[in-house]
């Protein structure tokens, strides 16, 4: 184990470039899979028997085989019928079609757990459907769904890996390569785990902003503070007067 | 109290709970290390050498590792794992050996000891008809997709193929690694990729399989490389049994006979 060779690979433009990869990969399939994830709990909680029948299918499919077969047969059995895409947009999809499955149970349970006392409540006040979704059920329900999307998120990090069996240059595929020449297996896996972890971190902080800010409790001591100081100003002023 | 603190409480119970009962069901490991076993690491995904057929591993690499032990005395034990698993396996002694026509170079043997045992080229595949145009290992290929297999001799040779069309100040050749051959000419045949490099053998095989879909085209380039057993850095004793029972195979002919049945050309034979 050579940690110069280690950092060597480090600070190589081709880690660099898989780890650019890597990460472009996880942030398109995660916003894909949220989106698709959100029109699925909806259709699950739909009004109509056909939505919620689509909903339990796309669901039994999706998490019922595994993600590299899905992402194999988006990548070679669709070009026999036809429809040849390139192997990002294959990897992409393969993804995002997995985690919208995954999302559609999270935003779901994070729908149910706002008690319907609260849609009731927002009836009486008049609010519409949407604006009862958009200002009492939304708001409460992404707090909830915010850990557990957390983990989601960090999983479909290293899900991204399995994209190698379709020649995507991602992260390990590049340490991979690199290691299959030399035999420096440790320190190629190392250089791709110290990226991971990076990239980890970086998605580790932007959840713990995102719970911070959509914190109620946060945002009324953020409110009591600029009140306050406006109180304690006035009545400084009235002093003087 | 409060109540983030009773939680912790309530945590910290819980975790004490898993923690006496999980050692109650893990088992211990099996050692690898057998004596009056060859213990080998094998990835079963390169035609001809070692692959799986009707759920049997064979190839050339198998029967000459079972011959080879025969006249050592010892039973061979296959390991099948991923390509690149067999050198960590290895360096963490869950193998004896690596017998997975590994080839042979500087930086390679820099970190295991070889045991050579043919020698083999390699040669440019296209689809039928030659849609791309390519007349072989030359300028041809650049800016072309090529596929590979990860880890093989000819991922290198696409590399430096490359630099000599950036050289040629012609456009690089794009490189895919796929895990294994199967995969790269399925990427071939889909038109994913305009051609493939790979082992002389590798081509009798692909070429028996789907003659109407392939073609070779070129001459047969860098037919010197070696391919090898790997064993582990300093590993004398292992590394004079493999060259002992290779001489034995060679003396009494298995060694050709091998060859000839799964129809290699005689130019791979080093002994």
């Amino acid at each position: 184990m050579s940690l110069a060779l280690m950092w060597q690979y480090v600070i190589s433009p081709a880690f660099l470039q898989g780890a650019w990869m890597t990460l472009l990969i996880t942030v398109s399939a995660l916003l894909c899979g949220v989106v698709m994830g959100l029109i699925l709990a909806l259709l699950q909680e739909a009004p109509f028997r056909a939505g919620r029948v689509v909903a339990f299918i796309y669901l039994w499919l999706f998490r019922g085989t595994p993600v590299l077969f899905q992402i194999i047969f988006v990548y070679n059995v669709l070009p026999g019928f036809g429809i040849s895409l390139p192997a990002f947009t294959c990897a992409v999809l393969a993804l995002s079609l997995n985690e919208g499955a995954y999302m559609a149970e999270i935003l779901r349970s994070g729908l149910q757990a706002v008690k319907s006392g609260q849609r009731t409540a927002g009836m009486a006040l008049g609010m519409t459907p949407v604006q009862i979704m958009r200002k009492i059920v939304l708001p409460q329900a992404a707090r909830i769904v915010l850990p557990p999307m957390g983990n989601q998120m960090i999983s479909m990090l290293k899900s991204s890996a399995l994209v190698s069996v379709i020649a995507v240059q991602e992260l390990l595929l590049i340490a991979n390569q690199t290691a299959s020449a030399s035999f420096r297996y440790f320190e190629a896996l190392c250089a791709a785990g110290i990226y991971y972890l990076l990239l980890t971190s970086i998605f580790m902080l932007f959840q713990a902003w995102l719970e911070r800010s959509l914190d109620p409790k946060q945002r009324r001591r953020r409110w009591q503070r600029t009140a306050s100081a406006g109180v304690t100003q006035s009545g400084s002023q009235r002093e003087i007067s | 109290m409060t109540r983030n603190k009773m939680m912790f409480r309530r945590l910290c119970g819980l975790m004490l709970t898993f923690s006496t009962a999980i050692p109650l069901t893990g088992h211990a490991a099996t050692p690898a290390f057998t004596p009056g076993k060859l213990t080998y690491g094998t990835a079963a995904t390169f035609m001809p050498f070692e692959f799986v057929r009707d759920g049997k591993l064979s190839g050339f690499d198998i029967d000459l590792i079972t011959a080879l032990s025969q006249r050592l005395n010892l039973t061979a034990a296959p390991m099948q794992m991923e390509f690149k698993g067999l050198l960590p396996a290895l360096q963490g002694k869950r193998l004896d050996i690596i017998n997975s026509a590994m080839y042979v170079n500087a930086a390679r043997a820099s970190q295991v000891d070889f045991v050579p045992y043919m020698k083999i080229g390699s040669r440019v595949i296209v689809r039928k008809g030659d849609p791309a145009r390519i007349t072989g290992r030359d300028l041809s290929l650049c800016g072309k997709n090529i596929v590979v297999t990860l880890g093989g001799i000819e991922e290198s040779q696409a590399r430096e193929d490359s630099k000599k069309c950036v050289d040629a100040k012609k456009p690089a050749i794009n490189v895919l690694t796929f895990p294994t051959a199967t995969d790269s000419a399925v990427a071939v045949a889909q038109g994913r990729a305009d051609a493939e490099f790979l082992s002389t053998p590798g081509t009798v095989a692909l070429m028996n399989e789907k003659p109407d879909l392939f073609e070779a085209v070129g001459p047969e380039f860098e037919a010197d490389t070696h391919i090898a057993f790997a064993v582990r850095k300093g590993d004398e004793e292992t590394r004079a049994q493999l060259e002992k029972g290779l001489q034995a195979l060679v003396k009494d002919g298995t060694y050709r006979q091998l060859i000839e049945k799964w129809h290699f050309p005689d130019s791979v034979a080093i002994f």
